[in-house]
């Protein structure tokens, strides 16, 4: 249990970024899709999730716009831009090596 | 109940800097927070409860305050601000070597007119002088932009960043001041110095003169901040 929420937490970055492959998307939402995703069991903490999108942000990945919400606050959205594609993938590569590495010095 | 969680986030973001993307992200948090507040509520948690876990799903705030923080591109670190008084210095000295060029050429003409010499010296003089200018006033015009006259900071703590602010804004207000009033004598000076000789055609170096002494006050506040 608490080795995985912290690998969630080591990947908050690239979870966002695949979430956002799907489409654009505002921070409870995300962890909503995290909730769905795995059964209720795991979610961020909303400080750690910011502070991944600060991140993304400066790093170029992601773009940020307010949504025009006609009830109640606005929302702030998220969406991912060409190098964040590139970002995605590459990362997508570089677990798929780790998972296979530590599966091999795990048995 | 949606006021107590807005109260809640206001009081975290207490210790944040006062930036606009702290003001953002406050709003950011607010909005998610009621929302999944509202989801809690419908799908049946008592008010109480719902409260407690939007509230405990925040998480730690501090890690997030650092990032917040805007690097400030006006904040000039202590060679920036040497270089610039050196620059400034320069420029001055420029200035001054100018002005006496000026004043020999304008010497030279009078005395050569008696041995008949038919060269120009005063337009010579004049035109070396200008050239001479266009150097430090390039300088002047760099350290303006590069690094500006007032240092604004922004701290981690509100107090500090208030406390800056009002020295930095102190500051600026002196020096906006200063070169007001450097810069009315000036055209005073000029208009008064040029009715009297009507030698128009030398008295713009008051204009000259009146650079200069802006930027002597301008090193001398500098200097003093420095300290």
């Amino acid at each position: 249990m608490s080795i995985t929420s912290d690998i969630l937490r080591g990947h908050t970055e690239a979870i966002i970024l695949s979430h956002l492959l799907e489409q654009d998307s505002y921070g409870y939402q995300i962890n909503k899709d995290i909730m769905r995703k795995t059964d209720n069991k795991y979610e961020l903490k909303e400080a750690t999730l910011y502070s991944a999108f600060r991140r993304l942000e400066q790093a170029g990945y992601i773009r940020t716009y307010w949504g025009n919400e006609t009830v109640g606050a606005r929302r702030r959205y998220y969406s991912i831009t060409e190098e964040g594609r590139k970002a995605y993938k590459s990362y997508r590569r570089d677990w798929e090596e780790a998972k296979v590495t530590i599966d091999q010095l795990l048995k | 109940m949606n006021e107590k969680i807005k109260k809640h986030i206001e009081m975290l973001f207490t210790a944040a800097p006062k930036t606009r993307k702290a003001l953002d992200m406050k709003e950011e948090m607010t909005q998610n927070t009621i929302e999944k507040y509202e989801d809690l509520l419908s799908e049946g948690y008592a008010s109480e409860d719902a409260y407690q876990t939007v509230i405990n799903s925040i998480g730690d705030v501090t890690e997030l305050f650092e990032d917040l923080e805007e690097k400030n591109p006006l904040c000039l670190t202590e060679t920036e601000r040497r270089k610039k008084a050196m620059l400034t210095a320069i420029a001055v000295g420029f200035y001054i070597f100018a002005g006496v060029v000026l004043l020999t050429f304008t010497l030279l003409e009078d005395s050569f007119i008696l041995t008949g010499a038919r060269i120009d010296f005063s337009l010579l003089g004049l035109v070396l002088a200008g050239v001479i200018c266009i150097a430090p006033t390039c300088m002047l015009v760099y350290a303006a932009n590069m690094y500006p006259n007032y240092q604004k900071k922004e701290d981690n703590l509100v107090e500090n960043y208030k406390e800056s602010k009002h020295a930095s804004n102190r500051d600026k207000a002196i020096r906006t001041s200063v070169s007001a009033i450097i810069w009315t004598l000036t055209i005073v000076l000029y208009f008064l110095v040029s009715f009297k000789t009507s030698a128009w055609y030398v008295t713009w170096v008051i204009f000259l003169i009146g650079a200069c002494v802006q930027a002597v006050v301008e090193l001398i506040i500098s200097l003093k901040t420095t300290e």
